[in-house]
């Protein structure tokens, strides 16, 4: 089912979210990065062309939550229903992204509250690449579906709104049909990933190669849309009585990350945690989910330090 | 934990004494703090001191960088129970450990002038080292100075009888997550990979590269943030003298090779 | 929804120190579970720490803990009477139908002994399902035996063989000085419907292994326990991740032809 937006009604229909909630959409500055879009005034500012730094995964995995208030030394539950928020101008890469969250934190043997919660008030609504952002674009060859509520397409002077749910249909029933439903032309890139059995190529001597140009710095995981792991510690008051349980997003690139009681460490070495992000992305969740947990945003060559590229060397190395 | 209330000294050797003065500065929470322990020896703020009592925390900031400073070390080190390094100058010798790098001789005439010579005995000068390489050293906080965050956390899980839990990844972390544009990637100088955080980015979130004062991390990939560092222009004097202002030793002891840059200096 | 980070609050029963560093709470608490399942025990301001049952009784659970680090630690402090924050049961057990009818011979090395001790519980609580049951356990030093009161209930129903690293000193119980590994390796133990439970440091499963299979020993009648710091247990926070498989999900119990050759 499709509806059409004119462009310069645009801002008139992103005023009529601010209305039903909450309002974040991509602002251009020094860079890309989602924004709270407060005011009427702010809606000029929304970006339709870059791809955000950070990824609107932080709307539902912030770096830093809290799980339960500690009031004299007794866990209180803080989780709780949100009011309704909108996320516009999510690029497809990063729509599949949340899909791939959904997965894991959705998960119907052990649901996490505090994800269900940001989700059941999130609408991720997305725009169609109308061509690859950048070089380090791969996402053409990652198999991304049409996960999404809705979609803008660029038709010239309107916007295809491409709706996939009723929840997105809801938003947008105001807005006049369009005369033909036409899918949105999913992003093609000049960049491709091969898709290869990477368990054969885990003692390849090609990570290493890879593994001097790593800094540790964390960068990839941190801007990884589908990076989810996470840490729980607590933090006191200095009464030592009340204090919270947070939950941190957390880095497997991480020195400390596999440290258990007693100062064992099991991925010590850098080549060792470099390799299990990239088996991770790309094989380790496809054996379980098949497909990959890489949706080819490119954001962690994009802000390597190194720009290293492990699409080249699975593409050009692993034979 | 016991109900009696700590006994904490905090005492100073060679440095600027910034360190203290953060301790001093955590505000709102100074007086919670002062209530959940005693302290005895405070010799910057307080009166009445107790120098020679047995201490369950004593932390000491500055740099051993003469032989009074290693006396009073070795002699606070018997006094207490846990030893706390306080600050950059404490950890790794700090600006003072620039001297390692040049001729003392010099350093002091330029400091000094024609003076210098005639101060020999007064100054009893030793290398500019962090405590650690004279006595056991329990705990090290560092930072030129130190975070507020890190004393406080430090404090509480002591307070509460745990072993104190000390942040461990490089500035990029909260800089990323802070949403910071990258000064490395814009061309510019920081030292940002190598270097422990828990600063939330401060310098990078003002557009200032960071210049290294928490210290390195142990799993920094020097060779490789050298590379990038020239790759943006900076000349490999200008990274060596970063590398040497704050934890010149300890980069050293990493393997970096931080060469001296005496010539050009002077 | 039931948010799965909220813990049961259970009474301590009893709290044994077994040895300077490891002590065993009992606490009154009877929740479904396998031998090999574990929990995860909460110290509000402090945080959680992932513990094995080692007990199998219907009226009660007993968790074996190991002071090591600030949680663990924190848990030592608990005392009879307390309240003890639980959460879980979590991961796959022993599947203990699976091995009826077989002759089972465990091998445990320090505090991987807590958790065989479930299982020899659970046999002994279903002894006819089970033939003969081999024990056999190594410690560091005397001090670090644990479980002593058992010993000799153990030695009577079973065969038991326990050996220290080294300083036997004067125990009741004679100890031959040595690392268990040499004591499977000397033991005349045939392959035939046996299973074996194998839990220890990663070093002792290392050297154990390849004792075993040149015993005859088929890969999938090995069984083995692997550890992480598992911080959410659901397999979400990623932590005890290894080569795709997650330790609080898929283990911590494992048959060795499924893990074999994984590595970090």
């Amino acid at each position: 089912m499709g509806k059409l937006l004119k462009k310069s009604a645009a801002n008139d229909f992103f005023r009529s979210l601010q209305k039903k909630g909450s309002l974040y959409a991509p602002v251009s500055t020094d860079m890309v990065r989602f924004q709270h879009i407060k005011t009427p005034e702010a809606l000029r500012s929304i970006d339709f062309d870059g791809h955000a730094f950070f990824p609107p995964k932080k709307y539902l995995l912030p770096n830093e939550e809290e799980l339960f208030t500690i009031k004299q030394g007794k866990l209180q539950d803080t989780n709780q229903s949100l009011p309704p928020q909108f996320v516009v101008n999510v690029r497809l890469c990063d729509l599949n992204a949340i899909a791939i969250l959904d997965k894991l934190y959705l998960d119907p043997d052990y649901p996490d509250p505090y994800y269900k919660a940001k989700r059941d008030a999130t609408t991720f609504i997305g725009i169609n690449c109308k061509r690859e952002i950048d070089e380090y674009c791969f996402c053409g060859s990652m198999d991304l579906q049409r996960a999404y509520d809705l979609l803008l397409d660029d038709r010239g002077e309107h916007y295809y709104i491409d709706v996939r749910s009723d929840k997105g249909m809801a938003l947008v029933k105001e807005l006049p049909d369009a005369p033909e439903q036409q899918d949105p032309t999913l992003p093609k890139t000049s960049k491709v990933l091969d898709q290869k059995d990477l368990h054969q190529f885990f003692a390849d001597k090609w990570w290493e190669g890879d593994n001097e140009l790593c800094v540790s710095c964390q960068r990839c995981t941190a801007l990884c849309p589908t990076c989810f792991c996470f840490d729980v510690k607590d933090d006191m008051d200095l009464n030592l009585q009340d204090g919270k349980r947070l939950r941190t997003i957390d880095s497997c690139h991480s020195a400390d990350f596999t440290t258990v009681a007693g100062d064992h460490t099991f991925r010590s070495s850098r080549l060792q945690r470099y390799r299990h992000r990239v088996m991770h992305k790309l094989q380790y969740y496809k054996d379980t989910f098949e497909r990959s947990m890489c949706t080819g945003c490119g954001r962690c060559i994009r802000y390597c330090h190194s720009k290293i590229d492990f699409v080249k060397t699975i593409n050009e190395d692993f034979k | 934990m016991s109900t009696k209330k700590p006994r904490v000294a905090i005492h100073s050797i060679t440095g600027c004494a910034g360190c203290q003065l953060t301790f001093y500065f955590i505000k709102d929470r100074l007086l919670d703090f002062l209530g959940a322990i005693d302290l005895v020896a405070a010799p910057m703020i307080k009166g009445k001191n107790d120098l020679d009592g047995k201490y369950d925390v004593c932390f000491v900031e500055g740099s051993v960088s003469s032989e009074r400073d290693l006396e009073h070390l070795k002699k606070w080190r018997e006094q207490s129970k846990i030893l706390v390094a306080l600050g950059t100058c404490a950890t790794h010798a700090n600006v003072q450990g620039i001297k390692n790098f040049r001729e003392a001789k010099k350093v002091q005439e330029y400091v000094y002038g024609k003076e210098a010579k005639n101060m020999e005995g007064e100054l009893k000068p030793v290398a500019p080292t962090p405590l650690d390489a004279h006595v056991k050293i329990d705990y090290k906080i560092s930072g030129c100075p130190p975070e507020e965050v890190e004393i406080l956390r430090f404090c509480k899980d002591y307070l509460m009888g745990l072993d104190p839990r000390i942040y461990n990844e490089p500035v990029c972390v909260e800089c990323t997550k802070r949403e910071i544009k990258c000064l490395l990637e814009d061309g510019k100088e920081c030292m940002g990979p190598l270097i422990r955080g828990g600063c939330n980015a401060l310098c990078p979130g003002v557009g200032h590269g960071c210049t290294g004062c928490h210290g390195p991390i142990p799993e920094g990939n020097i060779p490789q943030t050298i590379t990038l560092l020239k790759a943006n222009g900076i000349p490999l004097h200008l990274i060596n003298q970063r590398m040497q202002k704050y934890a010149g030793l300890e980069f050293e002891k990493l393997g970096a090779a931080i060469k001296s840059e005496v010539e050009s200096d002077e | 929804m039931s948010n799965y980070f909220e813990h049961t609050p259970v009474e301590i029963l009893a709290k044994t120190w077994e040895s300077p560093d490891t002590v065993t709470f009992r606490v009154n608490w009877q929740p479904k579970h396998d031998p090999g399942q574990f929990i995860e025990i909460s110290i509000p301001g402090v945080g959680e720490s992932p513990i094995s049952f080692c007990s199998w009784n219907p009226t009660y659970c007993e968790f074996n803990v190991r002071v090591v680090g600030n949680v663990t630690k924190a848990i030592s402090k608990l005392e009879p009477g307390d309240t003890m924050h639980v959460r879980g049961p979590y991961g796959k057990g022993y599947p203990m139908d699976y091995f009826k009818n077989n002759h089972l011979l465990f091998i445990g090395g320090g505090c991987g002994v807590a958790p065989l001790k479930g299982i020899i519980e659970y046999v002994q609580h279903h002894r006819k399902h089970f033939k003969d049951v081999d024990l056999y356990f190594g410690y560091r030093s005397r001090d670090d035996i644990l479980f002593k009161h058992l010993l000799e209930h153990w030695e009577k129903e079973f065969f038991l063989h326990v050996t220290i690293d080294k300083d036997a000193g004067d125990f009741h119980y004679s100890c031959p000085v040595g690392f268990v590994t040499q004591a499977v390796q000397e033991a005349d133990i045939p392959p035939d419907n046996k299973i074996v439970f194998l839990c220890g440091p990663p070093v002792m499963m290392e050297k154990t292994m390849p004792l075993l299979l040149d015993k005859g020993f088929h890969e999938d009648q090995i069984w083995v326990s692997a550890e992480r710091h598992m911080k959410c247990c659901t397999g979400k926070c990623g932590h005890c991740m290894i080569n795709g498989k997650y330790v609080c999900k898929d283990g911590p119990v494992f048959r060795y032809d499924e893990i074999k050759g994984v590595t970090e």
